[in-house]
């Protein structure tokens, strides 16, 4: 009996610690997490590695010092390259490192390995689409050069010296929670993470959409379904620049593929709603002669913030900006002589092919009448707690199979069996790290235009301002030369023909230098007027654009807070264009006494999408209503569709109101576009009321935009939600639901250069940190705090808050 | 009296332990001191309950109160629980308590035998 009961306390004790070590499904090791020793009390308020003063690392040259300021940017003064951008790697790790992980993770289709099931379809399309190849490539182009191979090989090393010091206790938060440990760093994770950005940022198309609706409704219908242009639209490159070069005509031809419409699914595309603003304004326009510049980047806003900043200081470089955790260098930002700042070109990069197999081994495909080999890779994907997944992709020449029987749609009986291949310039070797390193050091416009050459996808709108009074802009990227329509659809896969021959020369790209206006914008517009020698599709931003310009049009004198207000602008363009036609159809409609209240509010308001009005939720609903009225036509087709977008939409409405589009397909009447709009307030009203029955929140633009930062891991209680920013998707301030400005910068070149900024989260990565979303309140108020600016000879210490200095380890 | 000095000697190898060694250490402690006192089954238990729990709660609330609790409120919410840092000091003090407890009777039961 005693023998009995000491064995059964000790399995009971065992087992007890064998569930609190190891955690159950997706219970946390309790034990582990819960240890004030070693758990999570550790990361509480830890001072995020800024109290210990001097640091020996291994692998460092000289001494560095690091300073933080107040926001906790580190402000690193190396004595050469390789110890600035080894530091640069061990700092970021140290705030960021779970972040770094995590998404290198989701670039590479590795999260089931951590995550476990929930994550396979993901990681599976991730590996078809190829991101490892293409960082691959990606990185032979940086090992090539041997500046950026110093640069990616430093940030790394740092990284690692980081990684190694690491105990348990120290471990970020999530790898407690989530239950995996970090692993070493790779060059080729760095090169993992800027294709993730190409990815989410140039993976964009509506080719079998497109392809789809082309055998729905018809060539006639497409122009106006989908068209090339817009009325009064304002280009990069303002309307009547002339263009020179030599054009060399396009040598592929537009064959589409031959299909009757299919039912598969291209998933997991970027969110269309990825944009940006950017603006540079002359000296000749400003308070104090010199050039002001803006840039604020659209991206799905998480904590840890996608941003880090960071100050890079050494021999021939004094930069300050936003880093990407895991990339090394600067992205966005400044130095004494110039300013530089992003938008997405939006030009399409990205084709599909039909690919016409011999038969199901799928072993030989039909190319220029002969039949072409196939190569075939297994992919093994781990997944935690279950056996791993092994996935073949097919290769064509033109590229991997992505999408094929495995992704077709189960409840779509007609379907048609397709396989397309996909060719993709992020698939293309480049090396966009050398465009960061010179810009980082630029010193005026010749410096920044040899810099850009090596930037080749994602395709990018770099804006441009110097100290010495030169403002530009280019559309930077390497595009396709096509022939009139090529890449719109799903190109025939079985023909040399449709294949992609030439690049349009860099020195051809749309640009423009210090133009007559005194001011240089871009937000995601199309790149240029139809004078254009060459052709391009996109899905461009129509509304954001000519705001800014009218914004800068009536302003002279401009200051820094002239651009604060501007970046934070809710005038809704969209409403102010639509809401007086949608107002005047209601003239005549008899209403009950609530809901001529929400016409007398819509009268009398702004336009401002300001968070706490109600009158921008009473447009939205009404907006959604008439789209989804007007596109009736869309409803219960059989293949995958993408609807018009709302410029298109508004075009048309405000075209040609008796368009056969209006016709509501279900009555026997003909509706007009006044008969959509009434219908389309009822069924407004009716949904906000059903809305706030059962949502049971007020009813505000606040709560209706429903603006949200998010944890990566979506921990509800690491993230802030019903943000008060006010804004909406086609304003300047495009912030909605989980989407918005993850950078607001303002850069005045003056000498000392001074500059503004504010992101939505904080430098630490650690929800237990002070410095977890410190910046969140002023982001979310429209507020700016002064970036801090230093010289290796000016530390501009009382700034500070700690420094840090670094030496190699003694030996 | 026998009572309050196994808690003590528990509970001061057990933070020694923990200073080097991972958070089971605990167990294996009260296994080892409770093996030493002869005393009833429960009263070891409680021993080494007490003791694991009130290393734990001490250390842990010294760590919460110097970050003004901003890190246990947010992990309250995450399990879900009231958000009140206190729950997180509730779960580790049980948690603590019954490993060091279940390691205590263990040791207890073990000296028994003999």
């Amino acid at each position: 009996m005693k023998i009995f009961n000491f064995l059964l306390s000790l399995t009971v004790s065992l087992a007890l610690i064998f569930v609190l070590h190891k955690g159950i499904g997706d219970l946390p090791p309790l034990g582990r997490l819960l240890d004030p020793y070693g758990g999570f009390w550790q990361n509480s308020g830890n001072d995020d590695g800024m109290q210990q003063e001097s640091y020996e690392l291994d692998g460092l040259g000289g001494e560095v010092s690091v300073l933080y300021d107040s926001l906790m940017v580190p402000h690193i003064i190396a004595q050469n390259d390789e110890d600035l951008y080894y530091i640069q790697g061990y700092i970021t790790a140290r705030h960021r490192l779970w972040q770094m992980d995590l998404q290198t993770r989701a670039a590479a289709g590795k999260l089931s390995e951590v995550l476990g099931e929930k994550t396979i379809e993901f990681d599976r399309r991730q590996r078809r689409i190829g991101m490892v190849r293409a960082a691959e490539k990606s990185l032979t182009a940086m090992m090539a050069d041997p500046v950026s191979a110093m640069v990616v090989k430093q940030y790394t090393a740092g990284i690692n010296a980081y990684i190694s010091e690491l105990k348990y206790k120290n471990y970020p938060l999530e790898y407690k929670l989530m239950n995996f440990y970090p692993e070493p760093w790779t060059e080729l994770k760095s090169a993992l993470l800027l294709k993730y950005m190409a990815n989410m940022l140039s993976g964009y198309e509506n080719d079998l959409e497109y392809t789809n609706a082309l055998k729905i409704f018809g060539e006639d219908a497409m122009a106006v379904l989908y068209p090339q242009y817009y009325p009064n639209q304002q280009p990069i490159v303002p309307t009547g620049t002339i263009f020179e070069g030599n054009v060399i005509l396009p040598e592929n031809e537009n064959i589409i593929a031959d299909v009757k419409g299919i039912s598969s699914v291209i998933t997991d595309k970027p969110d269309p709603n990825n944009g940006s603003n950017n603006w540079a304004v002359a000296g000749s326009r400003t308070a104090n002669g010199k050039p002001i510049l803006c840039n604020d980047p659209h991206l799905g806003l998480n904590l840890p913030a996608l941003w880090f900043q960071v100050q890079l200081t050494a021999p021939g470089i004094n930069c300050y900006g936003v880093s990407l955790p895991g990339a090394p260098c600067i992205i966005i930002g400044f130095n004494d002589s110039i300013a530089w700042g992003v938008t997405n070109s939006e030009r399409d990069v990205r084709d599909w092919y039909n690919i016409k197999f011999k038969d199901d081994n799928r072993s030989e495909y039909s190319y220029d009448n002969n039949w072409m080999p196939t190569k075939k890779v297994v992919e093994k994907i781990k997944v935690k707690g279950h056996k791993a997944l092994h996935d073949t992709i097919v290769f064509t020449h033109l590229g991997p199979i992505v999408f094929d029987r495995n992704f077709e749609l189960k409840d779509k009986p007609q379907h048609q069996r397709v396989d397309l291949a996909l060719k993709w310039q992020a698939m293309e070797p480049s090396n966009e790290l050398m465009t960061l390193y010179k810009l980082n050091r630029g010193k005026n416009y010749t410096d920044y235009e040899k810099a850009l050459v090596h930037f080749e996808c994602p395709a990018q709108n770099f804006v441009f301002a110097s100290a010495s009074g030169d403002i530009a802009i280019w559309n930077q990227g390497r595009y396709p030369v096509r022939a009139m329509g090529h890449g719109k659809y799903l190109l025939d896969g079985s023909t040399s023909a449709t294949a992609w021959k030439h690049y349009i020369p860099q020195s051809e790209n749309p640009h423009i230098v210090n133009p007559q206006r005194g001011y240089v914008s871009s937000a995601n517009q199309h790149p240029t007027d139809q004078t254009y020698p060459y052709y391009y599709s996109g899905v461009f931003e129509y509304f954001r654009n000519r705001r800014i310009n009218n914004l800068l049009d009536s302003l002279q004198g401009v200051t820094a807070s002239d651009m604060m207000r501007m970046q934070n602008d809710k005038y809704n363009m969209t409403a102010a264009e639509m809401l007086p036609v949608m107002l005047r159809a209601m003239q005549n409609v008899k209403l009950d006494p609530a809901r001529g209240r929400v016409l007398r509010d819509l009268n009398q308001w702004n336009y401002m999408n300001d968070a706490q009005q109600v009158a921008p939720v009473y447009f939205e609903a009404w907006w959604d209503a008439f789209n989804s009225i007007t596109w009736d036509e869309y409803q219960g087709q059989p293949y995958p569709l993408t609807l018009p977008s709302t410029a298109t939409t508004l075009a048309l409405a405000l075209a040609d109101s008796s368009n056969i589009f209006f016709d509501v397909k279900h009555t026997a009447a003909r509706e007009g576009r006044s008969e959509v709009i009434i219908m389309a307030f009822t069924q407004a009203m009716d949904s906000l009321d059903n809305w706030q029955r059962s949502t049971g929140k007020p009813l505000t633009w606040q709560y209706y935009s429903g603006l949200r930062v998010t944890h990566l891991a979506r921990l509800e209680a690491f993230s802030y939600t019903d943000l008060p920013s006010g804004g909406n998707k086609h304003i300047v301030n495009a912030a909605r639901n989980t989407h918005g400005p993850s950078w607001r910068m303002i850069v005045e070149l003056t000498t000392p250069v001074r500059a503004w900024g504010v992101y939505p989260g904080g430098q630490s990565g650690n929800p237990g940190s002070p410095y977890y979303a410190n910046m969140l309140q002023k982001w979310v108020a429209g507020e700016y705090y002064n970036l801090v600016f230093i010289h290796a000879d000016n530390r501009n210490e009382k700034s500070m808050i700690s420094t840090q200095n670094f030496k190699a380890k003694s030996k | 009296m026998k009572f309050i000095t196994q808690i003590i000697v528990i509970a001061i190898v057990a933070m020694l332990a923990q200073l080097i060694l991972p958070w089971w250490i605990v167990a294996v402690v009260a296994f080892v001191v409770s093996f030493f006192y002869n005393n009833h089954a429960m009263a070891a238990f409680g021993a080494g309950f007490l003791a694991v729990a009130a290393l734990w709660l001490v250390y842990a609330a010294i760590l919460d109160n110097a970050s003004q609790s901003i890190l246990s409120s947010k992990m309250a919410q995450l399990f879900p629980l009231p958000n009140n840092p206190v729950m997180m000091l509730l779960m580790a003090v049980i948690v603590g308590g019954l490993v060091g407890g279940m390691g205590a009777i263990t040791g207890n039961r073990l000296r028994k035998i003999f």
